[in-house]
This record gives structure tokens, C-alpha cells and sequence, in this order.
């Protein structure tokens, strides 16, 4: 995969570049490093933040800003009347493939559109390619990567290192192992309530079975894994009877029709009687199994259930409603958007705060949901008690005739379900169950009257036939609800397994990846670790601070110490260092993991990074980039681009600019409303446009390029000749530069002719001195200076113009030892 | 206890599918439940950003595929 370099870059109508209908337009070398030098003010941070937004998408300086302040407004130029942003960019390959070129376009509305001059099928997926951590790097990334925490650090270095992906995919496997949130996920608990719901009834079904078949059979059910012989010992015992005899025969349990054995000894014997104690007797077993609800487990479920009542309430009284959890929700999202940054400030007020907003918010929403928590456990706790099921089954069991519309389950189920269950109701609903429960007794002892006296009444062998094939039928039910509830207890124990088994995989998973991913980086940090030490001893020029990068072992943390610190060991780099050895160190870091980087930029934009330097260190950076990272000095070397304001810093750029392994370029203009153009972007596109500007008689337009020209003229007049400036010329007030430059050219031509060593012919010198000078001091100076431009008009700019090729021409000579004659410019103010 | 470690000349997908076969050994019924739905899991955590919405769409894709396994498993005994 070829990687690539940056060849152009293009940029009309963004931030503060206007140059509406003339795009300013940089060329890069690959095989050099670039460097952009711009005055305060004139566009440098313009030209990192349309790179940024070709491959963020974004400008970090506006996502920073609130939403109230619009940040979406101040993407496109202000000035341009198209309202529209291009940015085009053209990336040269590294195997010597065909040049990419991307376009990216923003209108007013803020939507973003690109597209490819030069034919790329996915120009979005290319320029995903090129979203590398190091390719755009600036003084805010260098000194955020000392101070951010340890663990923000270790994601930030993983990113680095080409390692965000590993990150991103430790942190996924964390969450999705994370035992809470699975439990919760998968339904877990709600498994767990519907596992003992389910035991709850096969016990009960369990304990009808005991009794029925010691009725059947008058022997104890000892052994529950004997079932399907107790059943065939039932049907044994009632096909005994000669009567029923025909019925058995032969037959399992489950095919024996009791109704049908009803019905036969109805007709043996017939009797209204005899179906009253046949009533009486299931009657009783109903009664009895009602009785069977454990009233110890019931009483300490209803305990337990008061408790979280009170706990809930309590919990409760600690928040403020639901209009204000749905404040505290709102300004959770406004805090964790980019809209509002200030966490020591209230988002609806705007007024300042002693305590972070964020953590105040954070724990209101905490106890909302600890609230909710406490309401879920209540309503799950109901809905597998032995006590709901109780209330259940005495409210509909026939005997106790209690009515649908006096029924008080239903609703209950939804107010513990949703939790809001008052302490009033839980008492009413105790009060609700015993009331029920004490009826059972009196009706159970005058069924029993009942039974007894009807057995009196009828013919023992007919009490005894009809009892038993009542127990007999009550042994099959039981008998189909216990192996009913086993096979559904089965089913519901192997999905909670299953899902346990998947907890315990995808936690080993996740730390076995977390273990490999630390190691990898780990690799990475050591892969890295003689560079930067040694490109921080290049740039800081010192041997005995050696800065140290320690991955943790089970977290993602990055710590920074210094091993070697003037002979003391292992110490806090962030407590030691000054700000210029932070980021010598971040910037050590970032170059030699962008070195060792294998992604698809080739390029590194490195905007004012040598702010905190003073101009020793930012010679040795720049000496380490040129002679060691640039490529192709160094094979694998990647490409720079240094943007830079800093005077100091263009003397450097102007010593290496005429080298080989040096492009310099110097952006002149007035943004944001006037153009800003490359130095080699052609004075004669700007003479051109003045031309244009003043025939249409715009002369407010006209005026900031005829200054550039003036400027670019007048500095390429000093640049070919090399006429010397003072030191401070660069800094000195831009808008007398054009004065500076003249009074630096008369200088030199006075110190040469008073020298005797002026080149220049005599009427050059009286040209220059008597005729061009004044004029331009005369039209331009003494007016553009001093705020008078007012009175400006076509006729005197188009002079000035004239006056400034006139003035360049008198430092040129025809050189005939060539043929034809060529114009030259003198070599300096003593020599051809 | 493997000894797995992710090879620094692999990009990040084939040492996610070397990582996915060597989870084999832990539980290779839930290896392949994993691997089934790895695309939908990276997707819980996006640069740095936690996706809560992609968590529970991957935990319900992980409960479906359990429940399925379990189905699979249950025909197989009963065969």
C-alpha cells in the first residue's frame, strides 16, 4: 500500500482565507521539508484548520466553542459572498503512483460534500485513510499529552501508535463483560425469579403427590426419583377393585380416564349422595393445598418487602421529582455534548460555581437511579415470592367465593412491578392474605362435618371406591404438574447456564485481549523508546534528563517519569520538567512514533510548535527534522510542513530555503476580507487583478493588493541583491513595511556609492533615487501610512504600480556574454 | 492460561481473527457465537465513545444466538 505525501493545497473562502475567484495555492515538495511562514494574523491557523477539516471533519478550535455561540457559522469565510468553502488537496503517492486530489466543499448550511478531480472511486474512504494521529499536529496536542491523566494519555499514545482500534475493541470487551450490565442484558435475575416461581409449584405438586398417593395406598412416598412406580402402584391399587377393574387393566397412569371411572360407578350405584362426598372430598384436597403455602417464608418475603419500601422512600425524599430528573438528564447531555465546555459554570444561568457542575449533576441522576434500582428489586422480589403466589391462589379458589371485582391481585402486580407500592398498600395487602388464609380452617373443618356424615350415610364400600378415585385422580394431576414443572425448571436452569457459561467466556476473552493488547504496546513503546530519547537529547541538547514511558501492566495507563534526572532515579516528569522539556517530550514522542508509523499520510503538519522554545532549541528541532526525519535524507523519513509566525524561526527558513532539502514559503495578504497569496503565487497575477480592480474602478478592493505587490516587489528587490535589513525588520509594524524595505534599499545603495562598489549603472541610481523612491513615498507611503488612503485614485495607483516595475528594473542589467541577451538581476549591490 | 499475543506486522483485523481462534480454547461454543457477531460488538465502542444502544443490540444478538445453541443442543440430545 503506497503511502502518500502532501503536493497542494488549495483554500478559498475559509476562515480567514477570502481570496474569492483566486484560491491561495501552496505546492509542497516531497523531498524537502516545507516551510510556511505568515505574520500574526494573516491566515497560518486558516491553512492547519482546512486540513483539519479535509480529514477530521472538524475544527478543534470551533467544536470547543458553545452552541449558543453557532461555531457551525464560522466555517466559511464571512467576507466571501459565495458563502462557500473549498479546500482541495492533492496527494502524491510514494510508489510513484498517479496524484490523488480531493476536493472538499462546505456551503452556508453547513453540509460538506466531496468529491475527486483526479478520478478517485471512494475520495471519503481515501481520506478516512489519512485520519492518522500524527499527521496534524499542533502546540494543543503537545502540551495536552503531558498533562492529560495517565489513562486519557494511554488512549491518546494508542491512537499514536496506530493502536485505537485495540483500544476501542479493550474498552468493548470491558463493558460487554462487565457482570452488571450483562446480568441485566440477558435477563438474568428475571431467569433466576422464574426458576423459583417454577420450583415453588413443582414443590407444591410434590407434596400433593405424597399425600394422595399414601391415601391410594396407605405407604409413604419416600423416593421422588421412584415417580413413575408410585404411579403404577396407585393404578394398581385402584384396579383391585372390581369395579374399577376394567379401567386399570393393563394401563399406565396417565391413559386411565378417571371421568369415565366416575361416570361407572355413578351408574353402579347412582346417588346424589354419593357425588356430594365426591364433591367434598376434592373440595378438601383444594383446601389442603392451600394450607400448604409455608407461612415462615411468606412472613419473612413480607419483611423483606417493607424493608425495600422504606429503603425506596428513603432514597426517594433524597431527589426532587420527575420534573427535575428530567432537568438533571438535559443538562447531563448539554455537559457531555460539545455545547457547553465550562464545568465550573451553570449551563442555564451561566452563573460561576465553586464545585464541578458535572459531578453535582452526576450525583442527583445517581440517586434518581439507585431510586429505580431499589423499585426494580422490589418488583422482581414480588413477583417470584411464595406469598404473591399464596394471595393468588386463595383468591381464586372457588371454595372461598371471593369475587373478580373484589380481587386486589391485579393491580398490586402493577404497582410492586413498577415499583410504586406504598407502604399503606404492602399492609392492607398482609392484612389481605391473613384475612383469606384464617377462612381456610373453618371451611376445611365443615367440609370435613360434611364428609364425615355423607360417608356415614352411604355405603362404606362406595365411600371408600369414590374417595379413592378422587386421590387417584388428584395423584395424575399432581403427577402431570411436578413433571411439568421439572422439564419447565430444566429449560429455564440451562438458558441461566448457558448464559453464565457466556459471562465466564467473554471474561477470560476480554482479559486475554487486554493482556495481548498491553503487549503490543508495550512492543510499540519500546519500538520507539531509543528514538525519542534520543531526538529529546537532540532537541534539548542535554544527556542527563531521560524521559521514560511506562505502560501499566492491566490498565491502559501511560506514565511519564524521568529515569535519569541530573543522577536521581525515576521521578515525576510532569512535577520536574518546564514547559519547554514537556514538550520537547511530547514532541519527541509524537515524531518517533510518527517515524515508526506505517499508515497512509507520509506527511507531518507541525503548526507553532516551538512557541515555548527559544531559538536555540528551535534550531536543534529543526536541524533534527532536516537532517535526520526529512525524507528522502532519511530513506524512510516522512515529509514536514512547518507553519510558523515566529521571526526568529524565518531567519532559519530563509538561510535553508534555497537549498535542496528546503522549500520556503512566505504568505502575504490581508484576510480576512482582502486575498492572501504564496510569495510564488506570481506577481503578476496580482498586478493583473490590481489592473482589473482599478479599470472597474474599485479602488477600496484595489488597494491591499497593491500593497502586497509593493511588498512582494520590494522584498524581492532585497532578496536578489541581498540587501541587508536590520534585525528586527521582520518584526517591525507590517504596515510600514513597504517603507522599510525602501528605506533599507536607500541605505545600502548610499553605504555602496560612498564605498565606491555600487554596480548599479548612473542612471539606475539617479532613477532610483531621484524619480521611483519619491514617487512611491510620495503616492503610496505618505497616504497608505498614516490612514490617508482616501485619496487614492485609479489613475495615481496604476503610477505607483509602474513606478515599483520601474524601481525592480533598475536592479537588473542585460547580460550579453549570453545569447540572446538575457535581463538579470545583479548578484549583489558590488557585483554582477 | 494462553500465551496469546497480537503479531505487530498483522493490521488490526487479521489479529482480531487470530484473537477470535485462539478464544477457541477457552469455549469454542462461544468463540463462534463471538465471531458470528464481532462486527456488531466493535461497534460498542467508537473512539473512545461508549455506545450503550450497541451494547444492548449486541447483548440481544448474543442472547438470540445462546438460546439458538441451546435449541441445537437440546435436538442433538434428542436425536
Amino acid at each position: 500500500m503506497p503511502r502518500y505525501f502532501l503536493k497542494r493545497l488549495k483554500i478559498e473562502g475559509f476562515r480567514g482565507v477570502n481570496n474569492q475567484g483566486n484560491p491561495l495555492d501552496i505546492s509542497f515538495k516531497s523531498d524537502a521539508v516545507n516551510s510556511v511562514f505568515v505574520v500574526n494574523g494573516i491566515g497560518k491557523s486558516s491553512i492547519f484548520e482546512s486540513l483539519c477539516y479535509v480529514i477530521h471533519g472538524t475544527i478543534p478550535k470551533l467544536d470547543d466553542l458553545k452552541a449558543h455561540e453557532r461555531p457551525q457559522d464560522y466555517y466559511c469565510n464571512r467576507f466571501h459572498s459565495g458563502n462557500k468553502a473549498l479546500i482541495e488537496i492533492e496527494l502524491e503517492p510514494d510508489d510513484g503512483g498517479a496524484v490523488v486530489s480531493i476536493k472538499v466543499e462546505r456551503d452556508g448550511s453547513g453540509t460538506r460534500t466531496i468529491s475527486s478531480p483526479s478520478g478517485h472511486s471512494d475520495p471519503e474512504s481515501f481520506l478516512d485513510t489519512l485520519n492518522e494521529a500524527f499527521a496534524l499536529l499542533d502546540y494543543r496536542t503537545f502540551s495536552r499529552f503531558i498533562e492529560e491523566s495517565p489513562l486519557e494519555r494511554g488512549r491518546t499514545f494508542s491512537a499514536l501508535l496506530g493502536l485505537s482500534k485495540y483500544s476501542d475493541c479493550r474498552q468493548t470487551l470491558q463493558v460487554v463483560s462487565d457482570t452488571r450490565t450483562t446480568n441485566t442484558d440477558l435477563e438474568m435475575k428475571v431467569l433466576a425469579t422464574q426458576i423459583a416461581g417454577t420450583q415453588r409449584s413443582t414443590q407444591q405438586s410434590l407434596a400433593a403427590l405424597r399425600t394422595n398417593f399414601e391415601k391410594v395406598t396407605g405407604k409413604p412416598l419416600e423416593d421422588v426419583d421412584k415417580l413413575d412406580q408410585y404411579a403404577a402402584d396407585v393404578s394398581q391399587a385402584l384396579g383391585k377393585v372390581e369395579l374399577l377393574n376394567e379401567h386399570f387393566d393393563g394401563k399406565d397412569l396417565d391413559d386411565i380416564d378417571f371421568d369415565a371411572i366416575k361416570e361407572a360407578i355413578k351408574t353402579a350405584e347412582g346417588g346424589e349422595k354419593r357425588k356430594e362426598l365426591e364433591t367434598a372430598v376434592a373440595d378438601i384436597s383444594a383446601l389442603e393445598a392451600l394450607g400448604t403455602h409455608d407461612a415462615t417464608a411468606i412472613g419473612q418475603e413480607q419483611e423483606k418487602i417493607k424493608k425495600l419500601i422504606t429503603e425506596r422512600d428513603a432514597l426517594l425524599a433524597a431527589t426532587r421529582g420527575d420534573l427535575f430528573e428530567k432537568l438533571y438528564s438535559a443538562a447531563q447531555d448539554v455537559m457531555e455534548s460539545d455545547a457547553w465546555s465550562d464545568d465550573a459554570q451553570c449551563p442555564l444561568c451561566e452563573s460561576k460555581l465553586q464545585k464541578s457542575i458535572s459531578t453535582h449533576i452526576r450525583h442527583q441522576l445517581t440517586q434518581y437511579a439507585d431510586t429505580a434500582a431499589k423499585a426494580k428489586e422490589l418488583g422482581e422480589l414480588w413477583e417470584g415470592t411464595a406469598w404473591r403466589q399464596c394471595l393468588s391462589d386463595h383468591e381464586l379458589a372457588k371454595l372461598l367465593g371471593i369475587e373478580p371485582k373484589d380481587r386486589i391481585l391485579a393491580r398490586l402486580d402493577t404497582q410492586m412491578k413498577s415499583g410504586e407500592v406504598s407502604e399503606a398498600e404492602a399492609a392492607a395487602t398482609i392484612a389481605r392474605t391473613s384475612a383469606l388464609s384464617k377462612l381456610v380452617p373453618d371451611l376445611l373443618e365443615k367440609l370435613q362435618e360434611k364428609k364425615k356424615k355423607l360417608e356415614a350415610e352411604l355405603p362404606s364400600s362406595l365411600v371408600q371406591l369414590t374417595e379413592q378415585v378422587e386421590y387417584g385422580r388428584q395423584f395424575k394431576d399432581a403427577l402431570a404438574g411436578y413433571k411439568r414443572g421439572q422439564s419447565e425448571e430444566s429449560k429455564q436452569q440451562a438458558k441461566l447456564d448457558i448464559r453464565e457459561r457466556w459471562k465466564t467466556f467473554i471474561s477470560k476473552a476480554s482479559s486475554r485481549f487486554a493482556t495481548a493488547e498491553a503487549a503490543l504496546s508495550k512492543v510499540k513503546i519500546n519500538g520507539i523508546d531509543a528514538e525519542y530519547k534520543s531526538m529529546y537529547k537532540d532537541i534539548m541538547q542535554v544527556g542527563d534528563v531521560v524521559p521514560d514511558l511506562q505502560r501499566a501492566d492491566d490498565k491502559e495507563d501511560l506514565n511519564v517519569e524521568l529515569s535519569d534526572f541530573h543522577g536521581q532515579r525515576k521521578l515525576s516528569a510532569r512535577a520536574l520538567l518546564s514547559e519547554s522539556y514537556r514538550n520537547a517530550l511530547a514532541i519527541s514522542v509524537f515524531l518517533a512514533a510518527a517515524m515508526k508509523h506505517s499508515g497512509a499520510p507520509r506527511f507531518v503538519v507541525l503548526d507553532d510548535v516551538t512557541s515555548s522554545f527559544d531559538a536555540g532549541h528551535q534550531f536543534y528541532l529543526m536541524e533534527l527534522i532536516r537532517i535526520k526525519l526529512q525524507h528522502p535524507q532519511n530513506a524512510d523519513g516522512l515529509q514536514f510542513i512547518i507553519l510558523s509566525h515566529d521571526g526568529l524561526l524565518e531567519k532559519y527558513f530563509d538561510t535553508n530555503g534555497g537549498s535542496t532539502n528546503w522549500h520556503h514559503n512566505k504568505l502575504q495578504g490581508s484576510p480576512p476580507m482582502g486575498d492572501i497569496l504564496h510569495q510564488a503565487q506570481g506577481a503578476d497575477r496580482l498586478k493583473a487583478r490590481v489592473t482589473t480592480l482599478l479599470s472597474a474602478g474599485q479602488i477600496s478592493e484595489a488597494e491591499p493588493i497593491v500593497r502586497q505587490y509593493l511588498e512582494y516587489k520590494l522584498q524581492q528587490i532585497i532578496r536578489k541583491v541581498n540587501i541587508p535589513v536590520p534585525l528586527d525588520f521582520a518584526i517591525k509594524d507590517t504596515s510600514k513595511m513597504v517603507k522599510n524595505c525602501l528605506d533599507a534599499i536607500k541605505e545600502a545603495l548610499d553605504l555602496h556609492q560612498r564605498a565606491n562598489t555600487l554596480v548599479l549603472d548612473a542612471q539606475q541610481v539617479q532613477d532610483v533615487l531621484n524619480t521611483h523612491v519619491p514617487t512611491i513615498v510620495a503616492n503610496w507611503v505618505s497616504h497608505y501610512a498614516t490612514g490617508g488612503s482616501s485619496s487614492f485614485s485609479a489613475p495615481v495607483l496604476n503610477g505607483v504600480i509602474n513606478s515599483i516595475d520601474a524601481l525592480s528594473d533598475c536592479f537588473r542589467y542585460d547580460d550579453t556574454s549570453a545569447s540572446p541577451t538575457v535581463r538579470r538581476w545583479y548578484r549583489s549591490l558590488s557585483q554582477r | 492460561m494462553s500465551d496469546f499475543t497480537f503479531d505487530e506486522g498483522k493490521r488490526f483485523p487479521e489479529n482480531c481473527a487470530d484473537f477470535l481462534e485462539s478464544v477457541k480454547d477457552i469455549d469454542p461454543d462461544m468463540a463462534e457465537i463471538l465471531k458470528a457477531n464481532w462486527d456488531t460488538l466493535l461497534a460498542v465502542v467508537r473512539e473512545g465513545e461508549r455506545d450503550t444502544k450497541a451494547r444492548t443490540t449486541f447483548n440481544e444478538a448474543i442472547a438470540a444466538a445462546l438460546d439458538d445453541l441451546l435449541t441445537q443442543e437440546t435436538d442433538e440430545e434428542g436425536e
